[in-house]
C-alpha cells in the first residue's frame, strides 16, 4: 500500500507539472504585426543582396527598441539608407568574400544593422558614429548626410570623408565583434599601458601619434586603440600610412619635451600594427595588405562613380 | 509516515484541476486579433480623410504648440507644417504594437522630423516626437489622441475640412493678425488675467495678482480663429478647452466667458528688446555693452558680448513682454558640461537646478531708454538669484568653477544686481 501511495503521490505531481507546461514555445517576435507593410523595392533588394546571401538584416526603418535611448535621434531617410545599403554591400560584404572567402563573411559579419539618420550627440560636443553590440549589430548613424555628401564632394574628397564617418566605422566596429570572438594577445595591452585617458582623449593636445596611437580616440583605451589601428591601416593607401608615421616621428620631441622618456611615437605605432596583423593572419587567415589593397581599389570605383549607389531595381 | 503521504496524495490531487484551461472567453477574438483588428481600423481611418488631418504637435521644450497637416495613403505620409505651408514632404509610417498601439513615423522627412532632429548645439533637438502611443479614438468625431513616447506630451489627430495647405494658410493668417498679449475675464465674482506668450505657445492664467503657485500654464496652437489648448483645464466651475476670437472686439470667448484684451504696465514688444543695452553688475560697481540679437522670433534672444566663450539665451515671455533668463549648458570638455549657473551673490550660494533664474522687467516702458530690473524667478526656493557663474558639472555632480571661460566682468562670476538700460541710438 505504501508502495502505490508513493506511486500515486508521483505520478500526480509528475501529472501535475506536465499539465502545467503545456504552452506553445516563446515566439522571438511579437504576433502584432503591420501587416499592411507592403514590400518596397528597396526591401526586395535588401533581401535578394543581404538577407538571402548572408542572413543579414539591414534595418533601415527606425525601430525604438533598437536605438539607445539615452541619445535623441531621428529615423534614416530612405534615400540615405539605399546609399549606405550599397555601401557596405560593396566595400564590406564583398571586400570581405573577396580576401577571406563568403564563409568568413557569413560566419562573422554582424548579422544586423541599424541605421539613424543623426549622429548620437552627447552634452560635451561629441558625437558617436556607430556602435557595435554583442557580436552581431551594428548601429550606424548619420545616415541622412549622405546624399549631401555625395553631392558636395568628389574624388579624394568624397573618400576620406566616407572613410572618416562612415565606412572606417564598420570596419571599426567589425573589428570589435572579431575581437570578442577571438580576442587578441595581452602584449598589445601591454604596449602604451599607463597612457590610455578613458574619456579624457578628447582633451588631450595634438601629439597623440608622437604618443603611439593613429587617432586621438584611440587613445580611450586598448580596444579601442585596436580597432582604431586596424580601421585606419585598411581604408588608407600605403602613402598615408607612412605619413602619419612620420608625423609620429617627428610628434615624438614634443612629446619629450613633457616626458623626456616617452618611447618614439612611430617605433611604438610599429609595433602595435605588427601585432593587429598577426592576430588578423592567426586567428582570421586575412593579410591586412591584401585586403587593404581590395578596399582601396573598391573605393576609388566609388570616388571614380563606376559604382551605382541610388538604383534598388531587381 | 502514512499519513503524511495520504495527505500528500490527497493535495496533488486536488490542486490538479488548477491546471485545467477552460477560463471562459470575454471577448470573441484574441487580444492579438483585436490589437490587429484596432490597427487596421486606424490605418483604414487615416487613409480614408479625403483632406487628410490636423496634428496638433507638443514638442518638449521651447516651441509648445505647432499644428501639422497630414495625409495618409497606405503606406506613405504627406505632411506640412504651418511655418511654410507650401512645402510638403512624404515619407513611410508603421502602424504597430510596441506595448500599446504605435503610430510611428518610422523614416526621415525633414518636416515631421524638425523638432526630433539634434545637432551638435542641440543635443536633444527640441524633444519632438516621431513615435506615439494611441490613447484614444472617438470614433464619432474621428478625433485620435496620441502620446509622444519620448515627451509624453498630448498629440490630437484631427480630421480637416480643406486641404491641409489652405488650412494652414488660415492658422497662420490669423497668428498675424491677432494682437493679444493678455485678456482678463471675471468668473464667479473672481478675476482671472491670462498672459499668452505668443513666442512658446504657452498661457499663464490664473486669479489677478496671484503668486505662481495659483496660476496653471497651458499650451496651445492655433487654428484659424481659435486657441485650442492640449488639455482642457478649469477656472472655478468652468472647463476650456478651445477659445474662439473676436476680432472686431479683441476678445476670446468660450462657454459664455468673455476675455478682453488688455496691455499689462511695462510691456515691451520683442522688437524693442532686439539692440544695444548697457549692462550693470554688483549693484553698479562696474558695466559694459551687450546686444541682444534674434535667436527665435518672438521666443528668445542670444546676448552678445556677455563673454567670448558664449552667448546665453535669454527667453522672451510675450504675455507679459519681459526677459527671462534661466540657468543652461553653454558649453562642456570631455565628460564635463559648462553652465551658467544663478548664483545668490549676496547669500553666496549657487545652484544647477533647472529652471531657477531671473527675470527682467521695464520699470517704465513709455520710454525709449528703458531699464530692466532682474529679480529672483521664484524657481529657488532657498536663495534668490540675482548673479550668474559659469561653472562645470561632471554628470549631476558639481565639479568647480570654470575659471578660464570668463565674462565682460572680467571673471567667471557676473555678481547681482543686474540691469540692462536700453541704448538710444
Amino acid at each position: 500500500m505504501k508502495k502505490i501511495l508513493y506511486i500515486l503521490t508521483a505520478v500526480s505531481f509528475a501529472l501535475l507539472s506536465v499539465s502545467c507546461t503545456q504552452k506553445d514555445a516563446m515566439e522571438s517576435e511579437s504576433i502584432i504585426k503591420d501587416s499592411a507593410i507592403e514590400q518596397n523595392d528597396f526591401d526586395k533588394w535588401l533581401e535578394l543582396n543581404m538577407l538571402r546571401p548572408y542572413n543579414i538584416e539591414f534595418k533601415y526603418r527606425f525601430a525604438l527598441n533598437e536605438s539607445d535611448r539615452g541619445f535623441y535621434t531621428v529615423p534614416a531617410s530612405v534615400e540615405g539608407a539605399v546609399i549606405y545599403a550599397h555601401l557596405v554591400k560593396y566595400l564590406c560584404i564583398d571586400s570581405y568574400d573577396e580576401v577571406a572567402g563568403v564563409h568568413f563573411t557569413r560566419g562573422y559579419f554582424p548579422k544586423m544593422f541599424f541605421l539613424i539618420g543623426e549622429w548620437e550627440y552627447k552634452n560635451n560636443g561629441q558625437f558617436v558614429l556607430g556602435t557595435a553590440e554583442g557580436g552581431k549589430k551594428i548601429m550606424l548613424a548619420g545616415v541622412n548626410y549622405l546624399p549631401l555628401v555625395f553631392q558636395r564632394l568628389s574624388g579624394d574628397e568624397l573618400g576620406e570623408h566616407l572613410n572618416h564617418y562612415y565606412i572606417k566605422t564598420i570596419h571599426h566596429e567589425f573589428t570589435h565583434i572579431l575581437n570578442q570572438v577571438k580576442a587578441y594577445t595581452d602584449d598589445f595591452m601591454n604596449v602604451t599601458p599607463s597612457t590610455y585617458v578613458s574619456d579624457a582623449w578628447s582633451d588631450t593636445d595634438n601629439y597623440y601619434r608622437g604618443r603611439g596611437y593613429i587617432t586621438d580616440y584611440a587613445q580611450s583605451e586598448h580596444r579601442e586603440d585596436f580597432a582604431e589601428l586596424l580601421s585606419e591601416y585598411i581604408v588608407h593607401s600605403p602613402e598615408w600610412w607612412e605619413a602619419q608615421l612620420q608625423q609620429a616621428n617627428s610628434e615624438t620631441a614634443q612629446v619629450r619635451k613633457e616626458n623626456p622618456d616617452a618611447p618614439n611615437g612611430r617605433e611604438v605605432i610599429e609595433t602595435k600594427i605588427e601585432i593587429v596583423r598577426n592576430y588578423m593572419s592567426e586567428s582570421w587567415g586575412i593579410d591586412i595588405d591584401v585586403l587593404r589593397d581590395v578596399i582601396g581599389r573598391r573605393l576609388n570605383d566609388v570616388e571614380a562613380g563606376k559604382v551605382d549607389l541610388n538604383t534598388v531595381a531587381i | 509516515m502514512k499519513k503524511i503521504i495520504y495527505v500528500f496524495a490527497a493535495a496533488a490531487l486536488l490542486l490538479m484541476p488548477s491546471c485545467q484551461q477552460f477560463e471562459p472567453e470575454i471577448f470573441d477574438e484574441s487580444a492579438a486579433e483585436r490589437a490587429n483588428s484596432f490597427l487596421a481600423d486606424i490605418r483604414e481611418t487615416l487613409v480614408a480623410e479625403q483632406y487628410g488631418w490636423t496634428l496638433d504637435y507638443y514638442p518638449k521644450k521651447d516651441f509648445a504648440g505647432t499644428t501639422y497637416a497630414l495625409k495618409f495613403t497606405s503606406q506613405k505620409v504627406t505632411a506640412i507644417h504651418e511655418s511654410d505651408p507650401s512645402v510638403s514632404e512624404t515619407s513611410t509610417y508603421a502602424l504597430k504594437y510596441d506595448n500599446a498601439s504605435v503610430l510611428s513615423f518610422d523614416t526621415y522627412n525633414s518636416i515631421l522630423h524638425k523638432y526630433a532632429t539634434p545637432s551638435d548645439r542641440e543635443y536633444q533637438a527640441k524633444g519632438g516626437d516621431f513615435e506615439f502611443e494611441i490613447r484614444g479614438f472617438n470614433k464619432e468625431t474621428k478625433e485620435i489622441k496620441l502620446v509622444g513616447k519620448r515627451s509624453r506630451n498630448t498629440c490630437t489627430l484631427r480630421p480637416l475640412k480643406k486641404e491641409g495647405k489652405g488650412y494652414l494658410e488660415d492658422v497662420n493668417a490669423f497668428k498675424k493678425a491677432m494682437k493679444y498679449p493678455a485678456g482678463k475675464a471675471t468668473i464667479d465674482g473672481v478675476e482671472y488675467e491670462a498672459y499668452l506668450n505668443s513666442g512658446n505657445r504657452s498661457m499663464s492664467i490664473g486669479p489677478k495678482g496671484a503668486s505662481s503657485d495659483s496660476t496653471q500654464t497651458v499650451r496651445y496652437v492655433l487654428t484659424g480663429n481659435t486657441l485650442r489648448f492640449m488639455r482642457p483645464f478649469s477656472l472655478g466651475d468652468k472647463e476650456f478647452s478651445e477659445w474662439t476670437y473676436d476680432a472686431a472686439n479683441e476678445a476670446f470667448s468660450e462657454g459664455g466667458v468673455t476675455f478682453q484684451k488688455f496691455l499689462p504696465s511695462g510691456y515691451i514688444t520683442y522688437e524693442q528688446f532686439l539692440g544695444n543695452f548697457t549692462l550693470s553688475y554688483g549693484s553698479g560697481r562696474g558695466k559694459f555693452t551687450v546686444t541682444l540679437v534674434e535667436n527665435e522670433k518672438d521666443n528668445s534672444f542670444k546676448m552678445v558680448g556677455l563673454s567670448n566663450f558664449f552667448q546665453p539665451v535669454i527667453g522672451y515671455d510675450g504675455g507679459r513682454g519681459r526677459l527671462t533668463w534661466e540657468k543652461q549648458t553653454v558649453g562642456g570638455s570631455g565628460s564635463l558640461e559648462y553652465i551658467l549657473a544663478p548664483w545668490d551673490s549676496n547669500a553666496g550660494y549657487l545652484t544647477w537646478m533647472n529652471g531657477v533664474g531671473v527675470i527682467g522687467a521695464a520699470v517704465d516702458s513709455s520710454v525709449n531708454d528703458f531699464v530692466i530690473e532682474f529679480v529672483d524667478n521664484g524657481v529657488w526656493v532657498d536663495y534668490k538669484a540675482n548673479g550668474w557663474l559659469v561653472w562645470s558639472m561632471n554628470g549631476s555632480s558639481s565639479a568647480g568653477a570654470v575659471s578660464n571661460w570668463t565674462m565682460a566682468s572680467g571673471s567667471y562670476q557676473l555678481p547681482g544686481d543686474i540691469t540692462m538700460t536700453k541704448i538710444v541710438e
